[in-house]
């Protein structure tokens, strides 16, 4: 047993607890935090198997975002259904053995793996075609961009969806201002603006790129409609709009000119390559901001009272 | 030499994240338990950035780390605040 294994066995012994704890618990709010420390060791999870661009993902999403977003879920009132307690169970026990059967089927396939040094040789040789340097960002906006592309479209469908249930435009309400946390809010949400723009520009190089300075910008924008400083974007003005779709509207019509341009879907002309990777990163970074700081003021609206039905 | 420097202060971070993780599960009511976090935790952190720091030996790292246990402070000072002030207004309202 190395020093590594001293690290690794407890993580994953207490990751498997609190996925438990998460699930099984009996009060929304237990399980709820359970979830967000599950995201924080994942974090130590991705950085022990040396993948530190998932990490930067996952601190911002998983715990970052998804945490706010649970909690205002919990907060918002829930509709009363009768008959809804009889049905749970039954879904629940469902859900387990489909869980179950997942988690088999991914223990079989990993066991019958075939010896390969994976991928990595192949995106390498071809890597300086997209004239980035990091593999990551290579693959996920030129090798394998249709994924990315219709991973925006599913987070700006997501948005509308929301703003179509919501009926009438969201209000968040304000929170009470306090001078405390406004000298807060202002102080960190230019960093965290920063921090974003760095990511952006590292995703070129190293770790770093859209999903991650997308998310790290719309937690500061989440900052900002806490505090009551900020709205999110407004569903019924064009820029508000805008904002929500562009990343998405910008990666399809590059890829759509690539044909023309290129010879293929999707394909960039290799002397503009990473121009134009880093301006649709750019408008993607912008774009996912929005969708989750969207996705929060719509939630954050359900929870006040008088809130439109379905929420 | 740094080596031990920075496995010291590392220690030294440590043991204050274990006193105030003790504290928060041992004290009896909010405000303490708030106390025992932010204050140690505050301290563990600072140690922890130090020892990194000096083991990393790079004058830009530790500028980012000490930007990193700056916002950290920010956050926890802010958030202790709000808390405290949630507990006291739900118990005099």
């Amino acid at each position: 047993m190395n020093a590594g294994s001293l690290v690794d066995i407890p993580l994953a012994g207490m990751m498997v607890w609190l996925a438990w704890r998460a699930q099984a618990g009996p009060e929304p709010i237990g399980a709820a935090l359970c979830f967000i420390v599950l995201g924080l060791l994942t974090i130590l999870a991705w950085l022990r198997l040396g993948a530190p661009d998932v990490a930067i993902a996952e601190a911002a999403v998983g715990t970052g975002l998804t945490g706010v977003l649970l909690l205002e879920a919990l907060a918002a009132p829930r509709p009363e259904r009768p008959g809804r307690s009889t049905g749970v169970p039954a879904a629940r026990r469902l859900l387990a053995v489909a869980a179950l059967a997942g988690g088999a089927v991914l223990v079989a396939v990993l066991l019958r793996l075939p010896e390969t040094s994976g991928l990595h040789a192949a995106v390498r040789e071809r890597l300086p075609a997209t004239g980035v340097s990091s593999p990551v960002t290579g693959v996920l906006l030129a090798f394998r961009a249709y994924d990315t592309l219709l991973e925006i479209g599913v987070l700006a469908l997501a948005v509308a969806a929301g703003w179509g249930l919501a009926g009438e435009a969201p209000r968040p309400r304000p929170m009470s201002r306090d001078p405390v946390l406004d000298a807060f809010a202002r102080r960190i949400v230019p960093l965290g603006v920063l921090v974003a723009g760095y990511l952006w520009w590292a995703g070129g190089s190293r770790p770093g790129g859209a999903f991650q300075a997308g998310t790290v910008l719309g937690v500061a924008w989440v900052i900002l409609i806490l505090t009551g400083l900020e709205e999110g974007p407004s569903p019924t003005r064009w820029h508000g709009r805008a904002l929500v779709v562009g990343g998405f509207a910008l990666f399809l019509a590059i890829g759509l000119a690539g044909p023309a341009m290129a010879g293929a879907l999707l394909a960039f002309p290799s002397e503009w390559s990473v121009n134009l990777i880093l301006l649709i990163e750019a408008a993607l970074t912008i774009s996912i901001a929005a969708c989750l700081a969207s996705l929060v003021a719509l939630l954050m609206a359900a929870g006040e009272p008088g809130a439109g039905a379905g929420g | 030499m740094a080596d031990f420097i920075a496995a010291a202060f590392i220690l030294g971070g440590c043991f204050f994240f274990l006193a105030g993780t003790v504290g928060l599960l041992r004290f009896p009511d909010t405000l303490s338990r708030l106390h025992a976090l932010t204050k140690a935790d505050n301290l563990g952190l600072g140690l922890v950035a130090a020892g990194v720091a000096v083991h990393g030996g790079d004058l830009v790292i530790a500028l980012k780390l000490l930007v990193v246990w700056v916002a950290a402070l920010a956050a926890s000072a802010t958030v202790a605040l709000l808390i405290g002030r949630a507990m006291v207004e739900r118990d005099e309202p």
